[in-house]
């Protein structure tokens, strides 16, 4: 028998903003954070808008704490002021008693500093490059985050792309089931990189404006930078320990529809069949779905793929958005990123508007949340995440507590 | 979970046969490559040009893993690689500097993600299924067969394609030896566990298998039981884990027959093995570094040799370490414990029988 899995703590760190309650000021403002680069060196700095977090990574060392001297890449930083303030909230500390675990994800790992120094350690191998050791991969990050908060008993790195972290949280929720840890620590982290700009620059789906999820005219999407984490435990321990519950993961589904290597199935058979199983292990029915934060990258593939899927599915539509028009596509962090903005509107009763939206497109005709909304009753949200490879993830978070 | 079918591309004689080389092969370059198949018999020509060498050997065997057991579709494809396809990123990063950042080859880029192989994987065997990728150095592998472990206990699946792959190119081995893994003097490979300086040989390697929640009934199975993740470990927590091991597995230290360690000739980390031999000390100590190299993944050959060795009931001369005369006998081969120390911060056990 499953036992409850809630969510005990939320932290992130986007462009819009450091904190929940900072990132849901700029959701309420409907106000983007997408801007040119000012701490990248690129070429593409001043063509495209990114979702740059505005702080070098001098100024990020600083804002995530005295002990951390040399070797932390953006990476790195961003993943440990994500999650200080997750950590928090769940009132968790390393020394009491708990078997915690750190499920990260990230697609690039410290590509952000291997690809400043790495013609330099290849052709001037006598320097010294010691701070940048080990970089190169994906676990590094990892690592340094968890010896920050001093986790040991379990930590790992999952890598799908674009649903990396969204698979962090489903692997968090069932080593909790199975009774392999107490605390499962969920979530992604990844910085802007000239290595994924150019990636993405040259599969010609960047938008040289503001991303327009689910519009006609949309043409591709806006890269971003960020952190998520979520925190996970069985709804009996939070009780003990006195921990919030904020809500319960309840559904979720990894699906690989095996299609394309970099496109979806334009009828959305995959994202169908992620947000169909979800519903599924949640026991629940299309309509008690309140809100949908979509995929909605704002690529041409994407968002027909995607709505053709949610008309299949639910016919009749809940209010659904994209928030990449806010954050950009944070890559492997989206899937968290989007898990705590999702768990915000369902605490808060919030549907987030869906920016830069004019013309309906032909075909599904679907119409996204125009305008930011409070007050609203939410019992269920689902967030979805689809990625390179066919790789899909949709996850539901429920009410903890009866509604009024 | 039961190992129905496995494939391995290993700098030895490997594949191909389900059974063990003959001879080892040596290298003195502190690197040790490949023996690569013929591709062409798992992939089309046009492919095979544009795919890199590490997307080549991981389809290559998962492909003839999944051969053997035509009638299992695998419920779930889950694969373990510490550094991906290097290669790709490593010409993607040289592209990017080469033509400043203008008209670039989006192949490279798409193959430099990590899960590329389990979306080729996919694609081809048209597997619609739970599908993931770990990429945490040395856990990578392990956490693979963890994930499958956790399916097989939720019930929700009866067969599991799990693997692993990880390529060492040129430039990589360089970036690696400026960090101190490689030794400074040219070894060779079968005198590697002999040389007492720092540093270790650099290798490669991919398996993968076909694992069951139950056993064929026509022949002996080998099957993966428990596996334990450490990080920085030590020795008091070795000691937990291996307690919990036994106790979880309703064993007992004599219980353990050989002893599959990844001692690598690093006199900078020597991690716990001598601590292990001395604990587990009726179990037959066996080796595997000197015939695969030291990579994220190495824990996977380890898997893949040992698997012969209990199905087989044999256990091949190289496997045993150049200095010492310690041999087996003829006692039967029922348990054998794998231990992994990958320079000191991930460290694994794998309890494995047949």
């Amino acid at each position: 028998m499953r036992e409850a899995i809630v969510v005990s703590g939320l932290g992130i760190v986007t462009a819009i903003g450091q904190g929940v309650q900072a990132s849901l000021q700029s959701l309420r403002a409907e106000k983007a954070g997408l801007s040119h680069l000012d701490f990248l060196n690129t070429a593409h700095a001043n063509i495209f808008p990114f979702g740059e977090i505005k702080q070098s990574t001098q100024e990020l060392i600083q804002s995530a704490g005295s002990s951390i001297q040399r070797g932390y890449t953006r990476t790195s930083l961003l993943g440990i002021m994500a999650l200080q303030e997750a950590w928090q909230q769940a009132s968790l500390r390393p020394q009491q008693g708990l078997r915690i675990g750190l499920i990260n994800a990230t697609t690039v790992g410290g590509m952000c500093e291997v690809e400043k120094y790495y013609f330099d350690l290849l052709e001037h191998p006598e320097g010294d490059y010691s701070e940048y050791a080990d970089t190169i991969d994906c676990a590094d990050c990892t690592h340094k985050i968890a010896d920050h908060f001093g986790i040991r008993h379990h930590v790992s790195t999952i890598s799908t792309a674009c649903s990396s972290s969204a698979n962090a949280i489903m692997l968090g929720e069932r080593m909790l089931q199975q009774n392999m840890l107490d605390i499962a620590i969920c979530g992604g982290t990844d910085a802007l990189t000239r290595f994924t700009i150019n990636g993405f620059n040259a599969l010609k789906n960047i938008d040289r404006e503001a991303c327009r999820p689910f519009d006609a005219n949309r043409n591709g999407l806006n890269l971003g930078e960020g952190a998520a984490y979520i925190i996970l435990e069985k709804a009996s321990q939070a009780k003990s320990r006195g921990a919030e519950a904020l809500a319960i993961l309840s559904g979720y589904s990894n699906f690989n529809e095996s299609f394309h290597a970099t496109a979806p199935n334009p009828e959305g058979e995959g994202a169908y069949q992620v947000m169909h199983r979800a519903l599924q292990k949640a026991g629940l029915n299309p309509g008690d779905i309140d809100y949908i934060n979509a995929h909605g990258t704002a690529t041409l593939t994407n968002d027909e793929s995607e709505s053709n899927a949610m008309l299949r599915l639910f016919g009749q539509l809940p209010r659904f958005s994209s928030t990449k028009c806010y954050t950009g596509h944070t890559l492997a962090a989206a899937g968290a990123v989007e898990a705590v903005l999702s768990i915000a509107a369902l605490q808060n009763g919030l549907a987030y508007a869906n920016l830069n939206f004019e013309t309906p497109m032909p075909g599904s005709a679907l119409i996204p949340q125009l305008h930011f909304e409070s007050g609203l009753r939410m019992r269920h949200v689902m967030s979805n995440s689809f990625a390179f490879g066919g790789n899909n993830a949709s996850l539901i978070f429920s009410q903890s507590k009866p509604l009024p | 979970m039961y190992i129905r079918s496995a494939a391995c591309i290993s700098p030895q004689e490997s594949f191909g046969q389900g059974e063990l080389f003959e001879l080892a092969l040596h290298r003195d370059t502190n690197s040790m490559t490949c023996v690569e198949p013929d591709y062409s018999k798992y992939i089309n020509p046009v492919q095979i040009r544009r795919m890199s060498r590490a997307l080549k050997m991981g389809f290559s065997a998962a492909m003839e893993c999944l051969k053997q057991e035509p009638e299992r579709i695998p419920e779930a494809i889950i694969i373990g690689t510490g550094k991906g396809c290097m290669s790709d990123t490593e010409i993607f990063l040289h592209s990017i500097r080469e033509y400043q950042e203008t008209a670039l080859n989006a192949t490279y880029f798409i193959h430099s993600t990590y899960n590329q192989l389990n979306g080729m994987i996919a694609l081809n065997k048209k597997i619609n299924s739970y599908n993931v990728t770990y990429v945490h150095r040395g856990f990578s592998f392990e956490h693979a067969l963890l994930d499958a472990a956790l399916h097989f206990a939720e019930g929700d699946a009866k067969n599991i394609l799990v693997g692993s792959f990880d390529e060492m190119t040129r430039e990589h081995f360089t970036v690696k030896k400026h960090w101190g893994y490689w030794k400074q003097e040219k070894v060779q490979s079968d005198l590697l566990l002999l040389s007492e300086t720092p540093g270790t040989i650099a290798g490669e390697g991919t398996s993968f298998y076909l694992l069951s929640d139950t056993p064929p009934d026509d022949k002996p199975c080998a099957a993966i039981r428990h596996v334990s993740t450490l990080y920085k470990p030590d020795q008091q927590d070795m000691q937990i884990a291996l307690e919990a091991l036994l106790r979880e597995n309703d064993l007992k230290p004599e219980d353990i027959d050989l002893l599959m360690l990844g001692e690598n000739g690093d006199t900078d980390r020597p991690g716990h093995y001598a601590w292990m031999k001395q604990t587990l000390a009726s179990a037959t100590p066996l080796y595997f570094k000197h015939l695969c190299g030291e990579y994220d993944t190495a824990t996977n050959f380890a898997c893949w040799l040992s698997r012969c060795i209990l199905e087989q009931q044999r256990i091949p001369e190289y496997a045993y370490h150049p200095a010492d005369d310690r041999r087996h006998g003829n006692q039967k081969i029922k348990r054998l414990l794998i231990y992994n120390n990958y320079f000191d911060l991930n460290q694994s056990l794998v309890l494995m029988n047949v």
